[in-house]
């Protein structure tokens, strides 16, 4: 069996002090194989964002250990953990988190010129991938020219842009309605299948377990149930 | 692995347009406070330039005074022993002509005693000096002013208005100055009053006398000088002419005392010390509040844009460029509220000198006039300094921002 792209082993993570401390997560283990498409789901509290945040390497746990491409990640300084989730993370949120400042092609520039790269190669790249998510008529809109669909094509772009080996995926369907959400996870699930990135999502929303090709359930900080799925509605 | 300083720029002036109306308060609040150190500069900076050459020029200090060493401790007390005889007079004439950079060479004895009109008798403090001297030390550009001595016209010398209003004297008038000699017998020569002058003091107009040099050695019996006064080609040669001066000086055997005309001034060194100490409480109003006024447009900014902050450093921006992107936009702020100060500078002080307005300064007897002197290299220094201290005011509201969690950073409403 080949090595996980993501392994976790014995995770615990809480938040506060003293009694009002509470266990998000409790002796955690997980291993995600490169170019899965995997869920994360579980009610809201269930500690799936926590989980996602600390294979985001934006939290470090109170114990345990993480391997990311088989590096050991937590003993790197956070100049260091920006720099491996430059060149190895693609993060797309509930919110979209675009910078408003910046047109579509600009924000999706961005994690290329965060690593230095010259802005004539970054546009260049931006267009081509706007293009294939079919937002090449909207290059130049500012987030806030755009509807909740396009901005998350956007984001996705911006996730996808660096070529990262993970994109991590935050409830990415929250503030869409649901056509959108399904033409948005069908567009992971695409781009996981051409590109072979492994993309972990978290939801709530089970509807979207059906797109999964692996499904892991989260409730009170422990993984219940980690299943994969035969039948997998997949994009045409 | 990091950014490009144009890319920051570019972040950081989209974001200032973002917010237009409060970036235009700050801004502004810079511009006004920029407008108000840069007029009162601009006016000690003519004030200062005034009492220099009123100092160098008026006062007839030139740049430096060579007197022999003691002189400027004990001379009143023992003026013989510190005299420079005629021979001494000579030496140091001859070797301070020497020095390159030197334009003027001036003897001078400093004068007081009694003038008479024949009936009464007044003090008089004054100097004397050649009045070829005197036309040389005062150029074409100060030739203008009033209280020359007239070549060739030993006997005739210039004296204060009020001086002259009280001892009944108009120019032409005779009248016979008394004073002790070197040697201490009393002596009394005629003279004319040249010209009569406001010395623009009301504290020495009454008592002024400026005498012909020949005529002071007269009242004196002395056949030489108390000091020479040396001019430079330029004042900013004095840190370099003074110490070659001291060393040939004493290498032909002199042992002298150099002064710089700042150090004799007493009224210009009060003067610029009092304007210093009050442009420097100005100046740090007009930065604590043009630097808090930055400092809450940058904490708001970054209060505003928490979420962006945790989704840059997400997306692999490290924490020192994030810090950079704000104090870049502090440093817009300013620059652009220091550049529209320095335009408005330029146009009030143009304003201000054209309306020609005219005041009383305390203890002088002639009205001054109110003029912005902006020079460019102090406007820019202000400019650079209010920008580095932008810089330092937002790098601590953005350090802050930085040191909260990625985590919470996201998850800020």
């Amino acid at each position: 069996m080949t090595q996980p792209i993501i392994k976790l082993e014995h995770i615990t993570k809480s938040y506060g002090h003293g009694d009002g401390a509470v266990n998000v997560l409790q002796d955690l283990n997980l291993s995600i194989q490169q170019g899965e498409f995997t869920c994360i789901w579980g009610a809201s509290g269930s500690g799936k964002s926590t989980l996602l945040n600390l294979m985001g390497l934006l939290d470090r746990p109170d114990q345990g250990r993480i391997a990311i491409k088989n590096a050991e990640v937590l003993g790197l300084n956070d100049n260091r953990l920006a720099d491996f989730r430059s060149r190895h993370l693609g993060f797309i949120f509930q919110s979209f988190n675009l910078v408003p400042v910046l047109s579509a092609q600009e924000n999706t520039m961005l994690p290329l010129q965060i690593r230095g790269e010259a802005d004539d190669t970054a546009r260049r790249r931006a267009r081509d991938l706007l293009a294939e998510l079919g937002l090449e008529r909207h290059l130049h809109k500012r987030p806030d020219e755009m509807s909740g669909g396009q901005r998350q094509r956007v984001a996705i772009a911006r996730a996808l842009i660096g070529d990262p080996d993970i994109v991590l995926a935050d409830e990415p369907t929250a503030n869409l309605d649901s056509a959108n959400s399904d033409a948005i996870i069908l567009l992971m699930q695409k781009l996981n299948q051409k590109r072979k990135v492994t993309f972990v999502f978290a939801t709530h929303d089970t509807h979207l377990l059906s797109y999964a090709a692996r499904s892991i359930q989260v409730r009170d900080g422990r993984i219940v149930d980690d299943r994969h799925n035969t039948y997998l509605k997949e994009a045409s | 692995m990091s950014m490009s300083l144009a890319m920051r720029c570019k972040l950081a002036a989209r974001n200032v347009m973002k917010n237009r109306r409060r970036s235009l308060v700050t801004v502004l609040s810079v511009a006004i406070g920029f407008l108000a150190l840069s007029l009162f500069e601009g006016y000690f900076t003519y004030v200062y330039r005034i009492l220099k050459d009123q100092a160098i020029v008026g006062e007839r200090l030139g740049h430096l005074t060579v007197v022999r060493r003691g002189f400027f401790d004990q001379g009143t007390l023992d003026p013989e022993k510190f005299q420079l005889d005629a021979a001494a007079l000579d030496l140091v004439t001859r070797t301070v002509r020497q020095v390159p950079g030197v334009k003027l060479v001036s003897p001078r004895l400093a004068v007081s005693g009694l003038v008479s009109n024949g009936t009464t008798s007044h003090i008089f403090i004054g100097e004397a000096i050649s009045a070829e001297d005197q036309k040389a030390l005062r150029g074409t550009e100060y030739a203008y002013l009033p209280g020359k001595l007239a070549p060739g016209q030993d006997d005739a010398a210039v004296i204060g208005q009020k001086m002259a209003k009280i001892m009944g004297l108009q120019q032409g008038s005779d009248g016979v100055l008394m004073a002790s000699t070197l040697s201490g017998m009393v002596n009394a020569v005629d003279f004319r009053v040249g010209e009569i002058a406001n010395t623009g003091s009301m504290g020495t107009d009454d008592k002024f006398a400026l005498l012909p040099l020949a005529l002071a050695r007269k009242l004196y019996g002395s056949d030489g000088a108390d000091r020479v006064v040396v001019v430079l080609d330029a004042v900013d040669s004095i840190p370099a002419v003074k110490p070659v001066l001291l060393e040939k000086l004493k290498a032909a055997g002199f042992d002298a005392d150099i002064k710089e005309w700042s150090e004799l001034s007493v009224y210009y060194t009060q003067v610029k010390g009092l304007f210093d100490m009050m442009y420097l409480f100005i100046m740090v109003v007009v930065v604590m509040v043009a630097m808090t006024s930055v400092v809450n447009t940058m904490t708001m900014a970054i209060a505003e844009r928490t979420r962006e902050i945790g989704t840059l450093r997400a997306i692999g921006m490290r924490s020192m460029t994030i810090k950079s992107l704000f104090v870049i936009e502090g440093v817009i702020i300013v620059f652009v509220g220091s550049l529209a100060g320095m335009a408005l500078s330029y146009a009030i002080g143009a304003g201000i000198n054209l309306a020609q307005i005219t005041y009383s300064p305390p203890d002088s007897s002639e009205q001054a006039a109110l003029v912005i002197e902006l020079l460019f290299n102090n406007m820019f220094g202000s400019l650079f300094t209010l920008s580095v201290l932008a810089a330092v005011a937002s790098y601590f509201p953005a350090r802050h921002a930085t040191q909260k969690t990625i985590v919470g950073a996201l998850g800020h409403v």
